[in-house]
C-alpha cells in the first residue's frame, strides 16, 4: 500500500475533509437565510414607505390636482409651465420621501402597455435623462401587466422587482383620482435598494466570516488535540508493531493518550511479552526436536549396523534367509545368525519400545545372547543368562522377546529356547506347521526365568522360519491383523530365502496403503538332509543293535576304521537298552564326507553317559562292565549330551578314515 | 557266531569267528561256561575274530579269572588289539 492510500484512508484527512464541508455548508446556509431575510426585511420596509408616500401623495394632491392631467394628443399636456410646476413638486417630492424615481402614466386595463405623464429622479443627471426618455406620452410596453391591473383596481401593488437601466428598485403602483373620484392616472415610485443590498451583502459576508472563523478554529483545534493525542499515539504504536522483534524486549511505550489508546497500549505490550514467551518456547521445542531427530539417526545406525537389512547364508545341510524391514521410527527388531562348533544359531528378538533406549537396549541384549551361545551353544541357558544380565542393568524396565535356535545340520535336530516371543512356523513340502514351544518370559522384566530347551527334529526340506510379532500384527486398509492362519496359508516351500520372501511379499501386499507401523524381521532357515542319512525308531532291546550295525556299516562302507564306529555305538545302545527304561531308542545317522554323526534319543531316565567317566577298576573286576562308555567317548570325535523335554539326546561325530 | 573249541587234555582252544558283541556274547559265555573244569589252561585264538564290542571284552576278563590268569590270546588282528590297548588289556593278558 502506498502512503498517497494512507494519507488518503487516514482519519485525520477525512475528517478535515468533512470539516471543510461543514464549514462550507454552514457558511453558504447562513448566506441563503440571511439573503432571504435581508430581501424580506427590505420589502417590508419600502411597502411601509410606499404607503406613507402614498398617504403624503393624497395629501398633495389637494394642493395640486396631478388627477387633472388627463391623456391628451399633444406632447405636453395643458399648459407647458404648469405641467413644469407639477414636475417641480414631483421632483421635491421625489427628493424628500427618499424615493429613486416617481412616474405617472395612464394605463387601461389588460392594455399590456403605459403612456407617460412625466417621471422625475431624484438624482438631477437621472433626472434630465427620465425627463426625455420617460417624456409625456412615452408608451412602454410591459409584460407584467398584474401590479397595474391591481393599480387600477385601486390597491397599492407592489413591491415588483425592477433591474434595468435605472439600477435594482422596487417599484410601487398607486391610482391617483380626480375630484370626481375616477382614476385619471398611476403613479409609480421606485425605492432604490442597490444601496441596502449592498449593505446587507455586506453584513452578511461579515456575519458569515466570523461564524467560518470561529468553526475554522474549533475544528483545527480539535483536530490538533486529536492529533496529539489519538493520531500520533497510535502512529508511534503502529510504527512500535511494525518494527517488532521477538528477540529483543519489548519497551512500553509512554503515549500519555486516552484511555482506549493506551488499553491499545497495554494489550500491544502483553502480547509483545507473551509473543517473545512463545519463541522462547519454540525455540526450546525446536532444539528438542532437532535433538531427538538426531537421537533417531543414532538409533537407526544402531540398528542398521547391527541388524542389516537382508542376509543370506548357507553351507552343508542348510540355507538361511534373514530379512529386516524397519519401520519408519525405529524400533527395537533384531535377529543374529551365526555359526558356531558345526551349528547354525538364529536368534530373533523384540525390544519394547522404540528409540535410542530400545536400540541399546538391543544391542545389548544382541551381544550377551551372542556371546554365551556362541560358546555353550545351549538356547536356554545363553536366553536365561542375558535375562538376569539385563534385569541387573535395566533402569529403564524394558525388555525383550527372544527366540533362539540351534540347528545342527548333520541331523536336523533344532533346539530352541523361547523367551516370550511368537511362535515359529515350520514349513515344507507337505504344509505347515506352528511349533508349540513353551511360551517362557520375555527378557529383562524377572530374574530367574527358568527358560528352557525345547527341541524338535526337522525333516528333509523343512524350513524354520521365526519372526517379529510386525508380521503377525501388520495391518491391512481395514484395520485387520495378518494374523497366524494367513502366515499359515501364505508361507510357501522353497528355499530359505523363497520361504522368507513369501511371508515378507504377503505382509506387504496385505498392509499395502497403510503406514508400516512395526519393524518386520524374520529368519527362514532350511535343513537339506545329506544322501547319506538314516533316520530310525528302533524299540528299546538287543535286537535292535544288530539293525543299527548293518546300517552304520553301510554308511561307512568303504572307510578302515568303520568297526571301531559301530564299537562305540554298540557301547551306547547297549547302555541305553539296558538301563534307560525307554520304549524305543531314536536314531540318526548322517555322513558327510569324511565324517559320521550318530544321534541317540531316548525318553528313559536321565542319564549322561559323558558326564563321568566311569572309574577305573582292577582288571579282574570289568567282568561286570564299565569300559564300553569310556571306550565310546574315547573313539568318537565329538560328543554332546542334553536332557530336553524329558528326552536323553546324545550327539557323536566320528572322522572317518 | 561261530565258536570252534578243541580240547587237548586239560588245555583248550576256542575260536570264536566273527561279530562278539552284545548279541552273541550269551553264545561266546555259554562256550565258556560249557568247558569241562578239568581245562586249566584257554587259548583264544581271534584268527576269525572280527569285532569285539566290550560285551566281549567282558567274557574275556571272566575267562582270565576262571583260568586263573592261564589264558592266552593268539593272532590277533590289529583292529582287535587297539581295542585291548583302549581299555589297557594287552598289559594284562597273555597276547601273542
Amino acid at each position: 500500500m502506498t502512503r498517497g492510500k494512507h494519507l488518503k484512508n487516514s482519519a485525520q484527512r477525512r475528517i478535515a475533509v468533512i470539516s471543510v464541508v461543514l464549514i462550507v455548508f454552514t457558511a453558504l446556509l447562513m448566506t441563503l437565510f440571511s439573503w432571504l431575510y435581508y430581501t424580506r426585511f427590505t420589502a417590508e420596509s419600502c411597502t411601509a414607505d410606499a404607503n406613507k408616500f402614498r398617504e403624503t401623495f393624497s395629501e398633495l394632491e389637494s394642493y395640486i390636482d396631478y388627477g387633472s392631467l388627463k391623456p391628451s394628443e399633444g406632447d405636453v399636456p395643458k399648459e407647458e409651465d404648469v405641467y413644469e410646476n407639477f414636475r417641480t413638486y414631483l421632483k421635491r417630492l421625489c427628493a424628500a420621501s427618499g424615493t429613486e424615481y416617481i412616474f405617472m402614466f395612464h394605463a387601461k386595463k389588460d392594455e399590456g402597455k403605459i403612456r407617460y405623464i412625466m417621471a422625475v429622479a431624484d438624482d438631477n443627471e437621472q433626472d434630465e435623462i427620465v425627463r426625455k426618455e420617460r417624456s409625456y406620452n412615452t408608451e412602454v410596453m410591459i409584460e407584467d401587466y398584474s401590479y397595474i391591473n391591481k393599480a387600477l383596481d385601486g390597491e397599492l401593488a407592489g413591491p415588483r422587482r425592477v433591474s434595468n437601466e435605472f439600477g435594482r428598485v422596487l417599484t410601487y403602483y398607486f391610482p391617483v383620482y380626480n375630484n370626481e373620484g375616477e382614476i385619471t392616472c398611476i403613479t409609480g415610485i421606485d425605492f432604490n435598494v442597490s444601496e441596502v443590498s449592498s449593505r446587507a451583502m455586506g453584513y452578511v459576508i461579515r456575519m458569515v466570516a466570523l461564524v467560518t472563523g470561529v468553526l475554522t478554529a474549533v475544528l483545527i483545534m480539535l483536530l490538533i488535540v486529536l492529533r496529539k493525542k489519538i493520531f500520533k499515539p497510535l502512529r508511534n504504536l503502529a510504527v512500535q508493531m511494525n518494527s517488532f522483534e521477538p528477540e529483543t524486549e519489548h519497551v512500553r511505550l509512554d503515549l500519555r493518550s486516552y484511555y482506549e489508546i493506551e488499553e491499545i497500549n497495554n494489550s500491544f505490550s502483553k502480547m509483545s511479552d507473551d509473543i517473545a514467551g512463545y519463541i522462547v518456547n519454540i525455540k526450546a521445542m525446536e532444539h528438542e526436536r532437532t535433538q531427538a531427530a538426531a537421537e533417531l539417526d543414532i538409533a537407526r545406525r544402531i540398528q542398521n549396523g547391527m541388524v542389516p537389512l537382508k542376509c543370506s547364508h548357507s553351507g552343508r545341510g542348510y540355507d538361511l534367509y534373514a530379512s529386516a524391514c524397519p519401520a519408519r521410527e525405529v524400533g527395537g527388531d533384531f535377529y543374529d545368525v551365526f555359526e558356531s562348533g558345526g551349528r547354525i544359531c538364529a536368534v530373533i528378538g523384540d525390544v519394547s519400545g522404540k528409540g535410542i533406549a530400545a536400540a541399546l537396549f538391543m544391542a545389548m541384549a544382541k551381544n550377551m545372547i551372542k556371546n554365551r551361545l556362541r560358546s555353550d551353544l545351549d538356547p536356554a541357558a545363553a536366553l536365561n543368562f542375558a535375562n538376569n544380565e539385563l534385569c541387573a542393568e535395566n533402569p529403564e524396565g524394558m525388555f525383550v522377546t527372544v527366540f533362539a535356535l540351534v540347528l545342527d545340520p548333520s541331523t536336523g535336530e533344532v533346539v530352541f529356547a523361547n523367551g516370550g516371543h511368537t511362535r515359529p512356523l515350520i514349513s515344507g513340502k507337505d504344509g505347515s506347521r506352528f511349533l508349540s514351544p513353551d511360551s517362557g518370559i520375555a527378557l529383562g522384566l524377572f530374574e530367574d526365568s527358568h527358560i528352557i530347551n525345547e527341541f524338535t527334529v526337522l525333516a528333509d526340506g523343512e524350513c524354520i522360519t521365526v519372526y517379529t510379532d510386525g508380521v503377525t500384527e501388520a495391518v491391512s486398509v481395514n484395520k485387520e491383523l495378518f494374523g497366524e492362519d494367513r502366515l499359515q496359508s501364505e508361507i510357501l516351500p522353497g528355499s530359505a530365502e523363497e520361504t522368507a520372501r513369501s511371508v515378507s511379499d504377503a505382509v506387504k501386499r496385505y498392509s499395502e496403503g497403510c503406514e508400516q507401523s512395526d519393524d518386520i524381521t524374520l529368519v527362514s532357515l532350511r535343513f537339506t538332509r545329506s544322501e547319506n542319512f538314516v533316520s530310525e525308531l528302533l524299540p528299546c532291546e538287543m535286537s535292535s543293535l544288530g539293525r543299527m550295525q548293518s546300517r552304520l556299516m553301510e554308511l561307512a562302507d568303504g572307510y578302515e576304521n568303520k568297526r571301531m564306529i559301530v564299537l562305540a555305538c554298540e557301547e551306547l545302545l547297549v547302555n541305553i537298552v539296558t538301563y534307560s527304561g525307554s520304549e524305543y531308542i531314536g536314531m540318526i545317522m548322517s555322513r558327510e564326507d569324511d565324517r559320521l554323526t550318530v544321534r541317540f534319543e531316548d525318553s528313559g531316565k536321565p542319564f549322561d553317559p559323558l558326564a563321568e567317566p566311569p572309574k577305573e577298576k582292577d582288571f579282574d573286576d570289568y567282568d561286570t562292565g564299565g569300559m564300553g562308555i569310556k571306550m565310546a567317548l574315547q573313539l568318537s570325535d565329538t560328543r554332546r549330551y542334553s536332557y530336553i523335554s524329558g528326552k536323553n539326546i546324545i550327539n557323536m561325530t566320528f572322522l572317518l578314515s | 557266531m561261530i565258536i570252534n573249541k578243541e580240547i587237548n587234555g586239560n588245555s583248550a582252544v576256542i575260536k570264536p569267528e566273527g561279530w562278539l558283541d552284545a548279541s552273541s556274547a550269551p553264545e561266546f559265555s555259554a562256550a565258556l561256561e560249557g568247558l569241562e573244569s578239568s581245562i586249566t589252561e584257554l587259548t583264544v585264538d581271534m584268527e576269525k575274530l572280527e569285532y569285539i564290542s566290550s560285551a566281549g571284552l567282558r567274557l574275556i576278563v571272566a575267562a582270565h579269572k576262571q583260568m586263573n590268569g592261564a589264558l592266552t590270546i593268539k593272532n590277533v588282528s590289529s583292529e582287535i588289539l587297539s581295542v585291548f590297548r583302549m581299555t589297557g588289556f594287552d598289559k594284562r593278558l597273555n597276547i601273542v
